[in-house]
């Protein structure tokens, strides 16, 4: 072989090797999806005036989904979602909803495009909404929060029966909605859905969420801007029981107050451990979270401070 | 001289040197070099335009080559044998040297000193023993062939590859080597970062990385095993590389046939495992392993064209006795009695006293077929093309009996705990490949070019044991899969007919009698069918120029499309699990997914197709500066995109570079030493598994129903009220929109952006010297690192996961994957010759770090590149200490003597000797999502160590020649003689409850300072638990080999 054609063969192999190194670009975007579970999500006001538009924010249950796709196998581009307000549930488990395939405890809806645009975000087209009648619920004794000393306001709080003042367990989400007198309410609710997206990077699937939520309570309705995170830890400290940074704590047959342990949404391990706990708060410790007050958090236990991790307020991404 | 233009190459550092451009280094891949000077003997100068001739029953035809200016001469791309150099020209006397042992990928040098006519005209035939230093290269590793294979014993009889005595079970003889659980481990990696090359086409399989050809020695000539210090044009690999030259026709017909034989009535005693738990017990033993076959090889047309072909046939057949024991209750207390090791019962004693009702013997098979086929063909003096075929279909399993696994070569069950439909499976193992190689080369040697093209193609099937398949809608194929595991026992006779009365019967609430606390009934649970392939294509050109010194340049492009097709399924839809307390049954494995709430599509089958693209090239240059020292110096290039099933890039790893760097110097001169140091980066090719799994989506559902209206044992029900709609109990919490059903699987799992493909480091210092004829002695110090590593990882405790490199940019709060490997080694090694051969070598090294490699050893869990060492940052507690593979000590003696018994009768006789130091262990725990032993309670490595391994293996070879060219031989191979029985393998479980690990814990911070995730007190009498530290495996015993062969 002569000398030229050598020559010509390796410059060739060069700059096929060149090509080779720009042409390959960075990975492939992430698919649009949710976090799948239960989220926390804190609310801004924009209108209303009842008091409970002044609600701190909402559990939502979230879930995405496939469509049918070529041969039976789940078409990855197309994701059809599900958002699902807990509180409803917690009606509907009293055994007073409808929920109909027409009336659903949830709202549906898709996503717009298969992959996020370039500042990670993935808007979602909201098709339907969580629309229920709950018949008249009787009181059944729930608990309320009092005073161990009502002369003392610095004592522990305690929960006991409204009519009797025995402490009893009650069931989440009802006392505040429905009042401590015998009197039967009817309620309907309705949550309407619009400009829901969520942030979609690798690291970050879907777990947090911005969407525009207009609430219809009997009649009358309320707006707020949501901004929701996954998964939804409660970060509230029982006095006299050992922290515990899981919702559904050791059963405990009496009211406790909590109070605000931000460590509690932390991820770090060293923080993990000092809690005495392998296992960290779930929460992405991109996010930037704070702990706060919220309401309607533990399933045992309705006093009136409780605590969760919310995204920070400033901004949608909520990162550090 | 010859320029470059410099412009245009990526700018890579290369040492000095002017002619760039072109390949460089030693021999070609699979060939050797023969190179030396020629001296005038009187006036000690150089000789210039001698005539070099070279001759071997190996090579068609002869080569011939003229000595340049500095009376060099240099005879390139020749097959591995013995070589006759005759050196001829006028005015001097012809010279000739026999015997030159030529091994594959090495470069001898053989010098000469042409004595002047004058003295007397006759040839001089000089049989002073050629050097058996490789001069060219800085590799450590070993050359395996015939010489060896047939005077010592290998490949072990129950382990991989022991049936058909495949070319990877004879790889753990190299220093540095041993046996891991899918292969060779080389220098502290796993058999998956291993690249496996079979006379130029790697066949490593492309899902999973490990071998995917085990081809038999018998049609080898030589294995090469390059355990470190390689040049550039061998790449894509974290491991060692072994390069297999097959075997060819001559220009005379030879061939062989023979058979061997392993009964099992010669094995030694195996140790039993006493044991505690349910009824069900196993014995193993060996039933027969053995082969049966022929080659043959000659010439069609002498000099031009020989073919060579070879069929075997090798049968692996164990034996598993499955027995069924009955407690012995105590007629007071009801509780079972309780004895010690030696039987007899004592309080607090450890084993359930039991008498044996039943015994049934299960066979556990494998039926290798092995056909080979090659044509070597030399078009003229410059060009040679040969052609290889060869197909490895095996088949195990089914039909009444159990499959050896092909991945790991062992009995694919230890134990039958549970009816044979469910837990057999038939294994179909079969590869299919096809080899052109084009060799040209210039007038005067100066240029080669070296042209591959090759197909690997494989088939794997996991099928039912009637054979149905991954899909099919009859056969067991269509029958769900059960896992009984209720916390108070089921009796066995809920399952099948036990003998007698002894046993509870079918139906009792909690047996104590006849207990089974995880028994698996029904169908065969995950079948698949995979179809892999790999197209390959790749040049490679060497250039011999002269410039201040010697230049022995390469470079080179490949270019490889891996194919990875997998079709899998759940028989009959899904494996249902009981649930701990008896009272509903779940969907433990399904494939499927949600359209909307509830709405939900089972599927039967579940396919991808995935695709990975390798493109690489390298360029290096061995310069021989001043004709003193020599310098390797070279980089290569890969670049690999992977897709998904959907077809789209769904991970790209381009610029990897790596750059390679070693210097050689002979300090005699003569080609008898060398000193050397080598630098090395190495890349790993990522396996298609990932692909498969994570980057293409595995969507599974489950649900539940009730025990009341679903009896999966039923058939019928597992067609009807099971999979009825309206029996789905409400399963979804308060937050879900779904209520009967729960997503356990979906989506792809995403690749962080910046991802670094994964590499590792190597520096390589040693020296060698040839101080007996034909035996050289050598010492090396290899040390290796790992630079990154790709792996899948969590951030969120389980709830999102994504492909990244742990301990960088966005992980840099998860730790370093760290695999630190040092390791010193004294070997001498002694090539056949009077009558003799010998090899010693003795390796001191630690294995050190976090990360085991392409599979996790502590559960044998082979997905390489997202096994769960760091999915989660409370996983990586503890977890860095002496890893799996750490052997601190490893001495291996190999020794033949061949005793000639008057003209006809030969004695071969040789012996090995291994005795290595023991693994690690740890003390572990229960993590809370990822369960048993992933929670490292004290750091890795706090356990015992295991005790020193023994084995001394003799073989014995009687061979009667009857004719000038046909020998019988009859050998006798034993492994394990003294049947040595050391542990290998203790419990390592401390317990089975979720605890903490004890950050920088001691062995005195047992039991007290352990804590449970409940923050309930630890009870060390009930919790820890029983069997640990006790034996679970124990060496294999001792096999006997009876082998015939006749060759002609």
């Amino acid at each position: 072989m002569k000398t030229r054609q050598f020559g010509f063969a390796a410059t060739v192999i060069a700059l096929g090797a060149i090509a080779m190194s720009t042409a390959c670009g960075d990975q492939p975007d992430p698919k649009c999806v949710t976090g799948r579970g239960e989220f926390a999500a804190r609310y801004t006001k924009t209108a209303g005036t009842k008091p409970f538009c002044d609600k701190k924010g909402e559990l939502f249950g979230v879930q995405s989904y496939n469509a049918l796709g070529d041969n039976g196998a789940p078409n990855l581009d197309k994701v059809p979602i599900a958002i699902q307000p807990v509180r409803v549930v917690h009606f509907a488990n009293l055994g007073n909803g409808d929920p109909t395939a027409a009336h659903t405890l949830y709202a549906k809806g898709i996503f717009k495009t298969p992959e996020p645009d370039g500042n990670g975000i993935c808007e979602v087209d909201m098709t339907t909404t969580t629309d229920q009648v709950f018949a008249a619920v009787k009181d059944s004794g729930l608990k309320v929060a009092t005073l161990s000393d009502p002369k003392d306001p610095n004592s522990p709080t305690v929960c006991a029966d409204a009519k009797t003042g025995a402490v009893v367990w009650g069931e989440r989400g009802t006392v505040a909605e429905l009042g401590t007198d015998a009197e039967a309410k009817e309620i309907t609710v309705k949550y309407e859905w619009s400009a829901v997206k969520f942030y979609v990077t690798a690291s970050a699937t879907g777990t947090q969420f911005m969407g525009h939520l207009k609430y219809t309570q009997n009649g009358d309705s309320c707006e707020w801007d949501v901004h929701g995170m996954y998964p939804s830890v409660s970060c509230g400290t029982k006095t006299g029981i050992q922290a515990d940074n899981t919702i559904s704590g050791t059963a405990d047959p009496t009211c406790r107050t909590t109070t605000a342990t931000p460590v509690l949404c932390q991820q770090d391990a060293p923080a993990d451990l000092v809690y005495g706990a392998t296992v960290g708060s779930s929460i992405n410790p991109d996010f930037k979270r704070t702990c706060e007050p919220f309401e309607d958090v533990d399933v045992h236990d309705t006093s009136p401070s409780q605590f969760v991790c919310l995204p920070d307020a400033q901004k949608f991404p909520s990162l550090n | 001289m010859i320029w470059t233009r410099r412009g245009l190459w990526p700018s890579v550092a290369i040492v000095a040197t002017q002619t760039l451009l072109v390949a460089s280094a030693s021999a070609q891949q699979g060939t050797g070099v023969l190179t030396g000077k020629i001296e005038d003997g009187a006036t000690r100068a150089p000789v210039a335009d001698v005539v070099i001739t070279v001759t071997s029953p190996s090579l068609q035809g002869e080569q011939v080559v003229v000595t340049d200016g500095s009376g060099l001469y240099r005879v390139p791309n020749l097959p591995p044998g013995t070589y006759t150099i005759r050196v001829e020209k006028e005015t001097y006397k012809p010279y000739a040297r026999p015997n030159v042992n030529l091994r594959g990928d090495s470069t001898i040098r053989i010098d000469a000193t042409l004595l002047p006519e004058s003295l007397k005209a006759e040839e001089v035939v000089v049989v002073a023993q050629a050097p058996t230093v490789d001069i060219g290269s800085a590799t450590t590793g070993q050359t395996i062939n015939n010489d060896f294979t047939s005077r010592i014993a290998v490949a072990a009889v129950g382990a991989k590859g022991g049936g058909v005595r495949s070319f990877e079970a004879v790889a753990e003889l190299t220093p540095g080597a041993k046996n891991d659980d899918f292969g060779v481990s080389i220098n502290g990696s796993t058999s998956p970062e291993n690249q496996y090359v079979i006379d130029g086409l790697s066949v490593n399989n492309p899902a999973f990385g490990i071998n995917g050809a085990p081809l038999s020695i018998e049609f080898t000539r030589e294995v090469n095993v390059i355990s470190g210090g390689y040049m550039p044009e061998y790449g894509r690999a974290t491991g060692g590389t072994l390069n297999v030259t097959t075997k060819q026709g001559s220009n005379e017909f030879h061939g062989s046939f023979w058979a061997n034989s392993s009964p099992g009535f010669l094995e030694g005693k195996r140790k039993t495992l006493r044991r505690i738990g349910d009824s069900i017990a196993a014995a193993p033993s060996l039933n027969h392993v053995g082969d049966i076959g022929f080659d043959i090889g000659g010439p069609i047309v002498k000099d031009k064209l020989w073919f060579y072909a070879g069929f075997m046939v090798a049968q692996t057949s164990l034996n598993l006795d499955r027995i069924i024991n009955a407690k012995q209750l105590d007629p007071t207390t009801g509780k079972v009695i309780k004895v010690d090791a030696d039987g007899n019962a004592a309080a607090g004693a450890l084993y359930d006293k039991e008498t044996e009702i039943q015994r049934q013997r299960y066979r556990v098979e494998r039926m290798d077929y092995q056909a080979f086929g090659k044509l070597t063909y030399t078009i003229d003096s410059r060009n040679r093309l040969t052609l290889t075929g060869y197909a490895l279909p095996s088949s195990a399993g089914g039909d009444g009996k159990f499959a050896i696994d092909p991945q790991t070569g062992l009995s694919s069950i230890a134990r039958v705990p549970g009816q044979y439909t469910a837990l057999a499976n038939k294994e179909i193992s079969s590869t299919y490949n096809g080899t052109l190689k084009w060799t040209t080369e210039s007038d005067s040697k100066k240029i080669l070019v070296d042209t591959t093209v090759g197909i690997h193609h494989q088939q794997e099937g996991t099928r039912a044991a009637d054979g149905s398949k991954a899909g099919d809608t009859t056969g067991l194929a269509s029958e769900s899969q059960t896992i009984w595991r209720r916390t108070k026992p089921h009796s066995l006779n809920d399952f099948e007919n036990v003998p007698g009365s002894v046993c509870e019967q079918a139906g009792t609430a909690s047996a104590s009698v006849c207990p089974v606390n995880n028994f698996t009934s029904g169908g065969p649970g995950q079948l698949s069918e995979k179809t892999i392939d790999r197209y390959q294509a790749k040049s490679v050109l060497t250039y011999l120029a002269e410039g201040l010194g010697h230049h022995v340049a390469k470079a080179g492009l490949d270019a490889e499309l891996m194919r990875y097709t997998n079709k899998r399924s759940y028989a009959g839809g899904r494996v249902y699990r009981e649930s701990t307390s008896g009272g509903t049954f779940s969907d433990l494995r399904q494939y499927g997914y949600l359209t909307g709430p509830d709405e939900a599509v089972v599927l039967n089958s579940l396919q991808w197709t995935t695709k990975s693209l390798t493109i690489g090239g390298f360029i290096q240059d061995s310069w021989s500066i001043m004709d003193k020292v020599t310098l390797n110096v070279g980089v290569r290039y890969d670049t690999q995109q992977l897709y998904d099933g959907q077809g789209n890039v769904a991970m790209s790893l381009p610029n990897q570079w790596s750059p390679r760097v070693g210097l050689i110097y002979d300090p005699t001169q003569t080609g008898r030493s060398k000193i050397y140091a080598n630098y090395a980066r190495y890349y790993e090719s990522v396996p298609l598994n990932l692909m498969d799994r994570a980057g293409s989506s595995e969507p599974t559902i489950t649900s539940v129903r009730s025990k009341a209206v679903c009896d999966p044992r039923i058939v019928e029900q597992q067609r009807s009220t099971c999979i009825d709609d309206a029996n789905r109990r409400v399963v979804g919490g308060v937050e879900s929109p779904d209520t009967k059903w729960i997503i356990t699987g979906a989506g792809k799992t995403p690749v962080i952006k910046g991802l670094s493909p994964q590499s590792s480091d190597e520096l390589v210092f040693g020296g060698e010297y040839d101080i007996v004829k034909n035996g050289r002695l050598g010492v090396f110090y290899t040390k290796r690192w790992m630079n990154g590593v790709i792996e899948d990882v969590s951030r969120d405790e389980a709830q999102t996961y994504f492909i990244g490199n742990p301990g960088k940019g966005l992980l840099s709060d998860f730790p370093k994957p760290e695999r630190n490997y040092d390791g010193f080694t004294v070997f001498f090694t002694k090539n056949l010759a009077d009558d003799w051969l010998a090899q010693l070598s003795y390796t001191v090294s630690y294995l050190r770090g976090n990360y085991a490699g392409l599979y996790r050893p502590e559960t044998q869990q082979l997905d390489p590149n997202s096994n769960s060492d760091f999915d989660l940052k409370s996983l990586t507690v503890n977890r860095s200490g002496p890893l799996p593979g750490d052997r601190t000590h490893d001495l291996k003696l190999f020794g033949a003597k061949d005793w000639d018994i008057g003209e006809r009768m030969i004695l071969n006789t040789g012996l090995s000797l291994r005795a290595n130091s023991g693994a690690p262990t740890n003390i572990l725990g229960s993590h809370p999502i990822y369960g048993l032993d992933e929670i490292f309670i004290l750091p890795r490595g706090a356990g015992d160590r295991l005790p020193w391994q023994f084995r001394v293996d003799p073989k014995v070879a009687f061979g009667f020649k009857w004719s000038k060219e046909q020998t019988v031989v009859l050998s006798i191979d034993v492994i394990n003689l003294l049947n040595f029985q050391a542990i290998t393998g203790i419990d390592q479980r401390y317990t089975s409850s979720d605890v903490n690990p004890i950050v920088n814990g001691t062995r005195g911070n047992l039991p007290s300072g352990i804590t449970k995730i409940d923050k309930t007190p630890f009870d060390a009498a009930t919790e820890v638990n029983k069997n640990f530290g006790n034996a679970t495996s124990y060496q294999a015993p001792r096999q006997i080999r009876i082998g015939i062969r006749t060759t002609f």
